[in-house]
């Protein structure tokens, strides 16, 4: 039986043979790696440009502008715009050649990195190196359209993925419609009929049908099978075609590289090379702190908002916490690429606070040291991006109202008190989240320009929260280093209030001034209903709305922009809620000096909140040929009031008097000059009959226009209170002047102490000055001795209650600025 | 007696094709020495645009040496791209006894790694840049015009499997008003256009006497230029 059994198998064998019919083992080959997916960025869409299909704005060329141009609609992006994004685009049209050929050539970028401060997801990576490969330099090495036959097909497969195992671009597209995938592997076997082999050979290919998310890592398998049939004469291919249905594939490439000058971005710098500079992009995998994966190598962090990866558990740590200290901790990921933030006071023990995934805490130090933050991504692999926020909240905060950027350069002085141990500068962007911080543990009085000496290099036109162990007072000075500058004192945060009010803005003129600006920041924990009120000259109500506020949130508006404001005169800010939260500023601006447009434009601020007082006094007024002096005067009670304008000469005797009818919500805009049609006015007080709250401020400013400043009103400081001028400016160019009146109804002695940026004093001198009378000096001119190099700030106290203010200048007589003094 | 006449012919052969070309002959073949450098300007097709070209990529050829492989012997000519920016390079082989292709050896990059290619092209046939960026086709020399040749062509397929085809060599001398824009003045020109069997260009030059390389060729993969300036 065997023996019977061996004979029909080979009779079988030899009937095969002879014949030529039989069947092929199917045989698989392989290229020696596999292409990775990526996306095909669709020409209608124009994700590269409009991150349409992925995540917004910015897209991926946007942001390699941003980081390799400075701005986010630099060249690539214009060029983009240009080639890779048309609404009109066929819908098959866009990227899948030049990624089939990145996916071949180059690694596949499979973890989100962050390039100097901007994340580079995943997505991100693929697309700029897809748009590198725009400039693909390739063979054609089959094409259907050329009527290359089924045999170069073969051939193509055969010397490129079985012999060189390399994956090749094919172009699987049918009709018009071109889809180019790289194919990495085949299945082939092939029955025999006399001499014609009929093929089945299944292409294996990376796909592109990433377009849920673009973000994945790894390859998506498609396939396609085609049949063909070779007639064979000997080895020799005497004929073939395509058989049962198939369409063949219409090309195939071999790509090379990239073009040396990749197409036109960068057409009028042929330096610049595009794949090189999307190479140091990819190249970035996680954050600028990797290698802190241990306690051991935890990177110490200032307060800000962070953006980083975790490519392994992130380690950070915060130092010098002291006890009772408090520290916001803020984290937030992704769904589904989630990771986890614990707190620790000790990193032997448990954590103090745990958030998974997302959210804030605030933990109050339980002891004085440094306390450690632990991120833990749910799944390393994904390498997930989170945003980490750190604030540290001290016992005393203020609040510097602008941070504009841009061409704006700010200069800020922090006085603290000798309580004052630690100070911490923060940078907070308009929405409240805090971008930088710089700390300091040493000195009491900083001074310094943001960008340069407090290492802040970004700025977000937010603005400055100031916190510290002890009292502080601080000065704020923004210039374009033209023509331009204006300022603020720190406002206390325990000055905030649920109401604010802005007695003037200008929609026309004022004082040569065009635009005005009010700004409004909630410096609360919690959201705030904030409704406004538009009251016209009146006193009328002519107009409310309502916004809100989150937390720390600020807003700017011009005020032509607000709409209750058509035909108002001054508005009340209130928050709902009654929580005293709200600071806020004035911003006056003159695009040109009034009557001569050549002469370049001033600009003032007013910090809010205003004292609100029933008698304000002007300190210092400068009415003559250059200076003029105007006040605003706003009525913010329940009443109508009388209000009494006196007068007094530089000697305190008391020269004019006026009275003006405020009512309710009115009011009260005027130049010194005009209310008493005289120039010798030196210091002016403003008093409600009826004991009415008043707030208002007054603005100094050359008759030209170009030099302009407003300084907020106040009542009296109490006898013997210390008095800070918290920064000097007598070097080089600058002045500082400073007016103080004695408001007592005696005599009084002022003393005058210099300082150095240590605390050591340099020099004092004593005024004996009479009631109502009022000093008016520039500050080099109080000291017999002039005011040294090393003068940094001055302290003044009173016998009697006094009101003072300064004011900065420029000897060119360009640039002003002013503030009260020790309010 | 046999043997003699062959080498007497195969001397023949070696010095008619690496002599150089005496003008006012009507036949052009290439003529190099050892060190001779010439650089190609090169467009390719955009992947993304049609009809729309690359910015050029300019190839710099030298002449290395000549060496024997086997009993033939053959120029090798070194060919890499101007800038450095493109990871490709060449050394091909050209027969001294007809100018003949003989092969490539190239190297490209891909994923940060070399792959090396052989390429070895059957004497005596047209050969098609192929696989390549580098320009390398090159016709059967001498280019005599006019003239029509046919060659059967033989190309490995794998699997012990080889498919043939037939291609046709046409030389012509190009009018004066034709030649003109590719052409050193006053000089004529050769056009040599190697077709296949179904009439598809498979590459097209110009020739001019005196230069080592066509000064104008395009095949389905580029347009090149012979850089004379």
């Amino acid at each position: 039986m065997k023996r019977c059994l061996l004979l029909i198998a080979v009779a079988i064998l030899f009937f095969t043979f002879v014949s030529g019919e039989g069947r092929c083992e199917t045989e698989t080959y392989a290229a020696a790696y596999v292409p990775w997916s990526g996306w095909w960025w669709p020409t209608s869409s124009g994700g590269l440009v409009t991150g349409e299909e992925y995540r917004g704005h910015p897209a991926p060329l946007e942001k390699y502008d941003y980081v390799m141009n400075g701005r986010c609609d630099g060249p690539a992006t214009e060029f983009g715009s240009w080639r890779y994004y048309s609404e009109d685009a066929k819908s098959w049209h866009g990227m899948c050649f030049c990624w089939a050929a990145a996916a071949i050539l180059e690694e596949e970028p499979v973890l989100a990195g962050i390039y100097d401060g901007t994340l580079f997801r995943v997505g991100d990576k693929k697309g700029l190196i897809t748009v590198a490969y725009d400039g693909t330099l390739y063979t054609t090495v089959y094409d259907d359209a050329e009527t290359d036959a089924p045999e170069v097909f073969h051939q193509v497969l055969d010397y490129y993925i079985r012999e060189k195992r390399s994956p090749v671009i094919f172009d699987l597209g049918t009709g018009e419609e071109h889809w180019n995938f790289p194919v990495y592997k085949y299945d082939t076997d092939y029955t025999q009929e006399g001499n014609v082999r009929h093929y089945t050979v299944k292409l294996y290919y990376a796909s592109d049908g990433v377009g849920d998310n673009i973000d994945f890592v790894g390859t998506l398998v498609s396939f396609s099978t085609y049949y063909y049939w070779l007639e064979i004469e000997g080895e020799t291919v005497t004929g073939s075609g395509w058989k049962n249905g198939s369409i063949p594939p219409k090309k195939a490439f071999e790509p090379f590289g990239t073009e040396p000058y990749i197409n036109s971005i960068y057409s009028d710098d042929p330096g610049r090379d595009f794949h090189q500079e999307v190479n140091s992009i990819n190249a970035v995998v996680g954050d600028p702190y990797e290698g802190n994966d241990t306690f051991g190598n935890a990177v110490s962090l200032h307060g800000g908002h962070y953006s980083l990866v975790a490519v392994t558990n992130d380690y950070f740590k915060v130092v010098d916490l002291e006890k009772g200290d408090k520290l916001y901790v803020g984290i937030s990921s992704e769904h589904g690429a989630s990771v986890s933030l614990k707190v620790y006071d000790d990193p032997a023990g448990d954590p103090v606070a745990v958030i998974e995934r997302s959210g804030e805490q605030v933990i109050e130090a339980a002891r004085t040291g440094d306390y450690y933050l632990e991120v833990v991504p749910w799944n390393p692999a994904m390498g997930p991006y989170y945003e980490l926020t750190l604030r540290q909240s001290l016992a005393y905060q203020g609040i510097f109202p602008v941070d504009p950027g841009g061409l704006w350069a700010t200069g800020i002085t922090v006085l603290g008190s000798e309580d004052a141990k630690k100070i911490v500068v923060a940078q907070m962007d308009p929405d409240g989240q805090i971008k930088n911080s710089f700390d300091s543990s040493s000195k009491s009085h900083l001074v310094g320009v943001l960008e340069r000496d407090f290492g802040v290099t970004s700025h977000y036109k937010g603005y400055l929260r100031i916190d510290s162990d002890g009292p502080v007072q601080g000065l704020q000075v923004v210039t374009t280093g033209g023509d331009l500058m204006f300022g603020s004192k720190l406002i206390p945060a325990d000055s905030a209030s649920s109401e604010v009010f802005f007695p003037h803005f200008i929609r026309g003129t004022f004082f040569g001034a065009e635009k005005t600006w009010f700004g409004l920041i909630n410096i609360g924990n919690d959201a705030e209903e904030v409704e406004r009120f538009a009251y016209d000259e009146e006193g009328i109500l002519v107009g409310t709305d309502t916004i809100s506020l989150a937390p720390g949130q600020k807003i700017e508006e011009d005020t032509l922009e607000v709409g209750i404001l058509g035909g108002a005169s001054s508005m009340k800010a209130l928050a709902t809620s009654g929580r005293d939260c709200l600071v806020g500023y004035i911003k006056f601006f003159r695009p040109s000096s009034p009557g001569d447009s050549s002469i370049p434009c001033g600009c003032a601020l007013v910090p809010l909140p205003l004292e609100r007082a029933s008698a304000l006094i002007v300190p210092h007024c400068a009415c003559n040929d250059y200076w003029r002096t105007g006040i605003a005067v706003m009525n913010t009670g329940s009443e109508d009031t009388v209000a009494t304008l006196t007068a007094y000469d530089a000697d305190g005797y008391e020269i004019h008097v006026a009275q003006r009818m405020i009512r309710v919500n009115q009011n009260l805009v005027e130049e010194v000059a005009d209310i008493f049609q005289s120039w010798d006015v030196a210091a002016l007080k403003v008093e409600s009959d009826n004991g009415q709250p008043l707030c208002g401020f007054v603005s100094y400013g050359s008759a030209n226009g170009v030099q302009f400043s407003g300084v907020p009103l106040y009542g009296a400081a109490p006898a013997f209170t210390d008095l800070y001028l918290p920064h000097i400016a007598c070097l080089g160019i600058w002045g500082t002047g400073i007016g103080i009146m004695n408001t007592g109804d005696s005599a009084a002695y002022i003393f005058f102490s210099l300082f150095d940026g240590d605390g050591n004093l340099l020099d004092e001198t004593i005024r004996d000055v009479k009631k109502n009378q009022r000093i008016s000096s520039l500050i080099k001119n109080l000291f017999d001795s002039g005011v040294p190099q090393s003068a940094r700030y001055m302290k003044i106290k009173s016998t009697g209650p006094v009101n003072g203010m300064y004011l900065i200048a420029t000897t060119d007589s360009r640039r002003l600025m002013g503030s009260g003094i020790g309010f | 007696m046999k043997n003699g006449f062959r080498m007497l012919a195969w001397a023949t052969v070696v010095v008619l094709l690496c002599a150089s070309t005496v003008a006012g002959s009507e036949n052009i073949s290439p003529a190099w020495k050892v060190g001779d450098r010439w650089q190609v300007r090169v467009v390719y097709p955009s992947p993304v645009v049609d009809d729309e070209w690359s910015a050029a990529v300019y190839w710099n050829y030298r002449v290395v040496g000549r060496e024997m492989e086997g009993a033939e012997e053959r120029y090798a000519v070194d060919v890499s791209e101007q800038t450095g920016r493109v990871k490709l390079k060449a050394r091909l082989f050209y027969r001294c006894s007809d100018g003949s292709l003989a092969g490539v050896d190239m190297e490209k990059m891909s994923r940060g790694k070399t792959i090396g290619t052989t390429l070895v092209y059957e004497k005596g046939v047209p050969v098609v840049s192929e696989r390549t960026l580098i320009p390398c086709d090159t016709p059967v020399f001498p280019l005599t015009a006019p003239s029509s040749s046919e060659y059967r062509i033989t190309r490995v397929m794998g699997g012990g499997m080889k498919a043939e085809k037939i291609v046709r060599q046409d030389v012509r001398r190009l009018p004066d008003a034709e030649g003109s824009s590719s052409s050193a003045a006053g000089c004529p020109l050769f056009e040599v256009k190697c077709t296949d069997d179904k009439g598809s260009i498979l590459f097209l030059q110009r020739w001019g006497f005196h230069y080592p390389w066509p000064l104008y060729g395009e095949n389905r993969n580029m347009r090149y230029w012979l850089v004379t300036e």
